[in-house]
């Protein structure tokens, strides 16, 4: 989480206009679920990456990171399809057919290819950022509300859950397995009252500002630009003509 | 008076009164330390200031006037009221500090354009322009606090009250902290803060307040109230240490008996820079030697 959101703040193009990157991702998005994903979603797949990577430099390490743990369910989804059990003659056996391993392969592209275009936007966009776009396109503000204060607070449980877990490590809490456990408990025990008591405290806060039960923010003018979505259109437009002509020509096999 | 209060009281549920009858001016345009030990129940007081809470009994003025406690009175109050909690955590909430400083505007149904202005004007105020797009829990103590300032500012209150301001800081983030309240002060703007730091209440107020089990037991500029040796045991507070060196060296003769205390660091230092020989020739117009300095100070 904190990953994720250091990167959105620190990248290059933390700073554009967050429907620059919702056009470009969100278009890469609607063409890996559209298209075959040979070669639809492999050329998705390397777009969206490069673009995160070379285009915006979030460093290569941490993008790898953040995709880990959509891959590793992708992989074990993708174990289940390519193997099956056979009850036929004796005890069940584990087997593995190609068709099963076809299907894994093209599902697992298009969720990869997917994952890319949602991660394209999401570390390049601060939440921030990402909840003026809710608000522009006019999504009702009892939730844009709700999601910023669970954003904001997810980030101070963590630092106040981190600060417990320093106290309670500092103080032998946990060296072994059923201490540790015991630890971990009385932790997640206390955070809830803290983080409701700091939760009233932040009310009388924004009762200070005049609070009238609306969190309307104001975020510091950045336009469109121009030429960025001028670029993601020509891209997706070159991915749609590939993929269309792969198709009337029939070069591939693999195909949905 | 801007604001007054008068016979404050107020019970929190469980029974413990936290304030007894409390009186209480505030001079507009003025700098006011209200000092006390931890756990006294300053911020209660300040609680009361903004008509956050409402007193059990007792009235608060508003440029003598008692004040209401509808909705619409509340709101004019607490825009001409700012309020500074001491945790800038509880304060802060939205992602980066341009987009919590617009809030307060916001809420005051001011159009876009003047929004901007406002909080562009808080952020330079508190010196903190390069820090707009910083999401706010990648900021430091000082300048989560200049944050939370900034964003109480861009309300225009008439008066800024704020929660033992200087609590958790480093020095440098103390010395930045003043300096804008400072600025503020100077443009006219009434500072209320509360304290513990009788050095800090001494070096820089108007006027001090000091406050021990729910009342105001002294008020009045620092160099009447924090010599009261009585009524600083009485609040289990020490003297300011410059008043204690000051009157050590007027004791020895070293500073002039109707000579002012000093009143903060600076000043000190300009007091015993007086003092002090200039190059070989010994200074005789305070009648002192560098010997004599030297007693005092190793």
């Amino acid at each position: 989480m904190h990953l994720i959101d250091r990167v959105a703040h620190t990248n290059r193009w933390s700073g554009r206009n967050p429907r620059d990157k919702l056009l470009l991702g969100g278009g890469l998005l609607i063409l890996s679920v559209v298209l075959p994903p040979v070669p639809g979603a492999v050329l998705v797949l390397i777009a969206a990456v490069t673009a995160t990577v070379a285009g915006a430099r979030v460093p290569a390490g941490d993008y790898f990171r953040v995709l880990m743990l959509p891959v590793a369910f992708m992989v074990s989804g993708a174990a289940v399809l390519a193997l099956s059990v056979r009850l036929d003659g004796g005890g069940p056996a584990i087997a593995f057919s190609a068709d099963g391993a076809t299907t894994a392969l093209t599902v697992s592209l298009r969720a990869l290819a997917a994952t890319a275009s949602l991660l394209l936007i999401i570390l390049t966009t601060p939440v921030s950022e990402f909840l003026g776009l809710l608000r522009k396109i006019r999504l009702p503000a009892a939730i844009v509300d709700v999601t910023l204060l669970v954003y904001r607070f997810t980030m101070l449980t963590a630092e106040v859950a981190e600060q417990a877990r320093i106290s309670q490590a500092s103080r032998m809490g946990y060296t072994g397995f059923r201490r540790s456990l015991r630890s971990a408990g009385l932790l997640a025990a206390s955070l809830l009252p803290r983080v409701l008591d700091k939760a009233s405290r932040m009310e009388t806060g924004l009762a200070a500002r005049a609070y009238d039960g609306d969190l309307r923010v104001l975020s510091s003018p950045v336009a469109p630009s121009q030429g960025f979505a001028m670029a993601s259109l020509a891209l997706q437009g070159a991915i749609l003509g590939i993929s269309l002509f792969w198709l009337a020509y029939g070069i591939g096999g693999v195909g949905v | 008076m801007i604001l007054a209060a008068r016979g404050l009281r107020y019970a929190y549920s469980g029974g413990l009164e936290a304030l007894k009858g409390l009186d209480l001016d505030v001079p507009r345009g003025g700098r006011l330390a209200i000092l006390g030990p931890n756990g006294a129940g300053k911020t209660t007081l300040l609680l009361h200031l903004n008509g956050t809470l409402r007193p059990s009994a007792g009235e608060l003025l508003r440029d003598g006037k008692p004040v209401a406690w509808d909705r619409r009175t509340l709101t004019r109050w607490r825009t001409m009221v700012g309020l500074v909690l001491q945790d800038p955590d509880d304060q802060l909430f939205a992602g980066n500090v341009y987009q919590d400083v617009s809030f307060g505007p916001l809420n005051l149904g001011l159009a876009e354009d003047e929004v901007r202005q406002r909080v562009d004007e808080s952020l330079a105020a508190m010196r903190i322009n390069d820090l707009a797009e910083r999401p706010v829990h990648m900021l430091s103590g000082g300048q989560k606090k200049r944050a939370a300032i900034a964003g109480v500012l861009a309300m225009r209150p008439e008066v800024l009250v704020l929660d033992e301001p200087t609590a958790g800081l480093d020095s440098h983030g103390v010395s930045h902290l003043l300096a804008a309240l400072e600025r503020l002060s100077d443009n006219g703007t009434t500072i209320v803060y509360t304290t513990h730091d009788v050095d800090l209440a001494c070096a820089w107020s108007d006027t001090v307040a000091i406050f021990h089990s729910g009342v105001v037991i002294g008020t009045g500029t620092a160099r009447d109230v924090l010599t009261d040796g009585d009524l600083l045991r009485r609040a289990h507070l020490q003297p300011p240490l410059v008043f204690d060196i000051g009157l050590a060296l007027k004791e020895l003769g070293l500073l002039a008996d109707g000579a002012p205390l000093p009143r903060s660091r600076a000043e000190m230092l300009v007091s015993l820079g007086q003092l002090m020989p200039q190059g070989a020739s010994q200074d005789t117009q305070v009648g002192c030697s560098e010997a004599k300095l030297r007693a005092v100070f190793d």
